[in-house]
């Protein structure tokens, strides 16, 4: 399981807090569930090795900064850049509302593209 | 201090069973997971010193170190009231967050999937 850690901020009692991957997917795709035109990847889905190999990166780099990888789809005919961007901003917002971390990296990554035609939400 | 006079290492399951309690009480927590326990050396003035380890459900919409202090806090208090030992430190794991209404949302895992309610076992 991967995992994100860090050590608590103050307190008497000390101790490590620790996130587990499905805590970050869950604030991940709540913070991005208002954006129109994107939506994210189920877990596991998409490249299994490009997964396997972006999740041996996501690693603890620091303990007040956190690296996230999101996968999500882009609807078509939306500027994907700026979809990127206010889903970068939305988890980050999030996950430093709920979390310690008080610098934040959202590494996007758009697998591909959806339309009307196609499937409703993945999720 | 002699051997004789140092009291008996407390049984883990005790301890388990106390630090479970108490962290379940904790405001934001749904259910606990899992929780382990290592008793170590005693210290110089005879203590048996604990250091839990404890994985957990959160509510979606706590802030999980706050959580993570006030369990920090009722576990520590539990297990140094109830057995005598000292708490060197309380690792906690936040393994998932429940959202109430979500479709599969740790169902049969202490939680009532209709309310969000806490069902102790």
């Amino acid at each position: 399981m991967i995992q994100h850690s860090a050590s608590p901020q103050g307190g008497a009692i000390p101790g490590r807090l620790t996130y587990a991957q499905p805590v970050l997917d869950k604030m991940a795709r709540h913070a991005t569930s208002g954006i129109e035109g994107l939506r994210m990847e189920p877990p596991g889905s998409g490249n299994l090795l490009e997964r396997f190999l972006l999740h041996r990166l996501v690693l603890p780099s620091g303990r007040r900064h956190l690296r996230m990888e999101v996968y999500l789809q882009a609807a078509r005919g939306w500027q994907i850049p700026d979809l990127c961007r206010r889903a970068q901003a939305a988890i980050a917002e999030e996950v430093g509302r709920l979390t310690h971390y008080e610098r934040i990296t959202v590494n996007v990554h758009v697998s591909g593209t959806f339309g009307p035609g196609d499937a409703e939400d993945l999720l | 201090m002699s051997a004789e006079g140092t009291p008996p290492a407390p049984d883990p399951k005790l301890l388990v069973e106390k630090a479970s309690d108490a962290a379940i009480a904790a405001r934001g927590v749904v259910t606990i997971c899992d929780v382990a326990v290592s008793v170590g050396r005693r210290g110089p003035l005879g203590d048996t010193r604990v250091h839990v380890k404890l994985s957990l459900v959160a509510q979606y919409g706590s802030r999980l170190p706050e959580v993570a202090a006030e369990v920090r806090e009722l576990v520590a208090s539990a297990v140094e009231s109830g057995t005598g030992c000292t708490v060197t430190a309380v690792d906690v794991t936040v393994s998932d967050l429940f959202v109430p209404g979500e479709p599969g949302a740790q169902v049969g895992m202490g939680v009532d999937p209709a309310t969000g309610a806490r069902i102790d076992f």
